[in-house]
C-alpha cells in the first residue's frame, strides 16, 4: 500500500449510544485507475464507510487519505470526489438537468464546462431524452441513472457509488456498470459499494467485503477465491457406496457425492484413489469452482441458518 | 463562497415557487382574516383608544402579518425534512458546501420569501384597509425586517432542535396561534386575561404590535419603532444562537409525511 491513491487506514466508527462498532479498525487502499467493490449484507457498514471516506461521517480513530492527505478536512480535495449515496439524493420538483446543474455549479463547475460535463454524462448515462422532466416524474431506475450522472457531473478522481445500481432493471445496471470501467480506465479511483455479487465478479477489481464492520476479505477477486475458496468435487454414482472411512467431508444429495477440498489439482487423484473400486459404478465427474457468492456465505455465516436465508 | 450560497438560495427559491400553495395561501388566509378583524380592532380603537378614524387596520395588519410569517416557517421545515428524506442534504453536505453555506442558503430564501410575503400583506393593507403604510415607509420597513429576521431565528432554532417535520410543522402553526394570541393578533392585548400579561413579551408577536401601534395608533414619529425593533432583534440573537449550538449537521431528521 503506498501513499498514493485513496487510504482508509484502521477507521473506526460508534454511532453514540450503539453497544458495537458500526466500523471496526477497517484498512486498505484503493489506487488510482482501480474499482474497488464494497460488499457485505445490511448493516455490515458499508454506508457508513462510504459516508466516512467522503466526511459526511466523522469516524472516531483511524484515517483516510486521499494522495496522503486528510481527504475529510480538505475542501480541495473533497472537490475532486464524487458520491451517490444509497438514497437517491436528487430534488423530486426540479429536473434532472436542473439537479444536474445545482450539484455541478456546488462541485465549482462553470457555465460553460457545467453544459457540456451535463450532456456529456447525459449521454453516458441515457438521460438525455430525461433531463427535462421533474424528477418526481421519472421511473425509479430513471432517477437512479440520474442520481448517478449527478456524482459524475464534475471530473473527479474518485467516484463513490453506494449501490448505484438498486432497483434498475438489467440494462441501466450494465449501463452502469460500463460506466463505472469507462471511468476507471479514465484513471478515476471507483469505490462501489453493493448487494450484488454478480456485478462484482463483472467489474473484476479489488474487493473489501465487510461483516459487522469488520473487514473479512480484502484483496483482487481471483486472490481472495484462492484464499478464502472451496471447490468441490461432484461425482454421481450409479449405485450408493461406502465413503464412511473417508478422510474428506462428504455430503450426498441423491446419487451425487460432494466433497469440499481446497486444493482440487492435488486432492483429485488421491480422493479416487481412496474410493478404490468404488469408481467403477461413478457415472460423472466435475470440480466445481469457488464463486464469490460461496465465500461470501461461508466468511459471514449466512445461509447456515434458514432464517437468515440468503444474502444476496 | 458567496457563490455557492447563491446557488442554494437560487436553487430554494426555485423550489418555492415549483410549489407556491402555502406561500399564496398564507399570504390570502391573512388579508382575510385582517377583513373580518377589522371591525371589533376599529370598534375598541374608537372606544378606548379615542381614535374616530380606527379601521382597525392600525392593530390587526401588523399582527396576522407577524401570526402568519410564523405559520410560514411549516414551508420552510417542509423543504428542509424533504432534504434529509431525500438524501439531498448529506449529497450537499458531502460537495464543497460547508453545513454554514448551505445553512445561510436556505435561510437566505426563506427570508426572501417570507419578507415577499409580508410588504405585500403591508402594502396591500394601504389601498384594502386605509393603513398609511407610505407616510411611515422606513418605519414600518424596520419593524418588517426585525419581524421577519426573528421569524426565521425562531424557524432555525425550531428545526435545530426537532428532529421530525411533524413536530416541526405542528409547533409552527400552534406556536404561530398562541404567540399571536399573547401578540394581540386577534384582539388588542388590554383586553386578554390578566394572568397573560407577563407572557406578552415573551412573543415577538407583542412588539411588532407594538411598532404598529405607536405609529398608526399613538401617531409617534418613526424613532418610537426602535424599542420594538431592538426587542426583535434579541429575538433573533437569542433563537440564532440557541440553534447555532444545538445544531448538528450530521443529524439524522426525519420527514415524516
Amino acid at each position: 500500500m503506498t501513499g498514493a491513491g485513496l487510504q482508509v487506514l484502521h477507521a473506526t466508527k460508534r454511532y453514540s449510544g450503539a453497544t458495537t462498532d458500526a466500523l471496526s479498525d477497517v484498512t486498505f487502499g484503493v489506487e488510482a485507475g482501480a474499482v474497488c467493490c464494497v460488499i457485505g449484507r445490511n448493516g455490515a457498514g458499508k454506508s457508513t464507510l462510504m459516508s466516512s471516506i467522503v466526511g459526511l461521517t466523522r469516524l472516531n480513530e483511524g484515517s483516510v487519505t486521499l494522495g496522503g492527505e486528510s481527504l475529510p478536512d480538505s475542501a480541495e480535495l473533497r472537490r475532486r470526489v464524487g458520491f451517490a449515496a444509497q438514497s437517491e439524493a436528487l430534488y423530486p420538483l426540479l429536473s434532472g438537468r436542473e439537479n444536474l446543474t445545482m450539484f455541478g455549479r456546488l462541485a465549482g463547475l462553470g457555465r460553460s464546462e457545467l453544459r457540456a460535463r451535463v450532456a456529456d454524462v447525459a449521454q453516458r448515462l441515457s438521460i438525455a431524452d430525461l433531463l427535462d422532466q421533474p424528477v418526481r416524474q421519472l421511473s425509479g431506475g430513471e432517477r437512479r441513472r440520474v442520481h448517478v450522472a449527478a456524482a459524475l457531473i464534475s471530473d473527479v478522481d474518485v467516484v463513490m457509488l453506494d449501490e448505484p445500481t438498486a432497483g434498475v432493471d438489467p440494462v441501466t445496471r450494465s449501463n452502469v456498470l460500463d460506466l463505472v470501467r469507462v471511468v476507471a480506465d479514465q484513471g478515476a479511483i471507483v469505490v462501489y459499494s453493493t448487494h450484488y455479487l454478480q456485478e462484482v465478479e463483472a467489474l473484476d477489481g479489488q474487493i473489501v467485503m465487510l461483516e459487522r464492520g469488520r473487514v473479512v476479505a480484502s484483496g483482487a477477486v481471483s486472490a481472495v477465491l484462492a484464499r478464502h475458496g472451496t471447490s468441490t468435487v461432484e461425482m454421481e454414482f450409479a449405485e450408493p457406496i461406502d465413503v464412511s472411512t473417508s478422510p474428506w467431508n462428504a455430503e450426498w444429495e441423491g446419487s451425487t457425492l460432494r466433497i469440499d477440498v481446497t486444493q482440487p489439482n492435488e486432492e483429485l487423484p488421491r480422493i479416487l484413489q481412496h474410493l478404490g473400486a468404488a469408481t467403477l459404478h461413478l457415472r460423472s465427474l466435475q470440480v466445481v469452482e469457488p464463486t464469490l457468492d460461496r465465500v461470501f456465505m461461508e466468511l459471514t455465516g449466512m445461509g447456515l441458518r434458514e432464517d437468515e436465508g440468503l444474502p444476496l | 463562497m458567496w457563490r455557492r450560497i447563491g446557488h442554494i438560495a437560487a436553487c430554494e427559491l426555485r423550489l418555492m415557487a415549483r410549489e407556491p400553495a402555502w406561500p399564496i395561501a398564507f399570504t390570502l388566509m391573512p388579508l382575510g382574516l385582517i377583513t373580518v378583524l377589522n371591525g371589533a380592532f376599529s370598534k375598541w380603537l374608537r372606544v378606548r383608544g379615542s381614535l374616530p378614524e380606527a379601521t382597525g387596520a392600525e392593530l390587526s395588519v401588523g399582527g396576522q402579518s407577524a401570526l402568519f410569517s410564523i405559520m410560514l416557517l411549516s414551508n420552510f421545515g417542509l423543504f428542509l425534512y424533504r432534504d434529509y428524506s431525500t438524501g439531498v442534504w448529506d449529497r450537499t453536505r458531502a460537495s464543497l458546501a460547508s453545513p454554514a453555506e448551505i445553512l445561510t442558503g436556505k435561510l437566505g430564501a426563506t427570508w426572501g420569501a417570507h419578507l415577499v410575503q409580508y410588504c405585500v400583506l403591508v402594502l396591500v393593507a394601504q389601498p384594502a384597509f386605509g393603513l398609511p403604510v407610505t407616510d411611515e415607509l422606513f418605519a414600518v420597513a424596520a419593524l418588517v425586517v426585525c419581524t421577519v429576521t426573528a421569524t426565521i431565528a425562531l424557524g432555525f432554532a425550531m428545526f435545530s432542535f426537532y428532529s421530525s417535520s411533524n413536530a416541526f410543522e405542528a409547533t409552527a402553526m400552534m406556536g404561530a396561534m398562541v404567540l399571536g394570541a399573547l401578540g394581540g393578533a386577534f384582539a388588542p392585548r388590554e383586553t386578554l386575561p390578566r394572568w397573560s400579561e407577563p407572557l406578552q413579551p415573551l412573543s415577538p408577536v407583542s412588539w411588532t404590535v407594538d411598532g404598529f401601534r405607536a405609529l398608526f395608533v399613538e401617531g409617534k414619529g418613526g424613532a418610537a419603532v426602535l424599542r420594538p425593533c431592538l426587542a426583535l432583534v434579541g429575538f433573533a440573537v437569542v433563537l440564532g444562537v440557541a440553534g447555532l449550538v444545538r445544531f448538528n449537521p450530521a443529524e439524522s431528521k426525519a420527514k415524516n409525511r
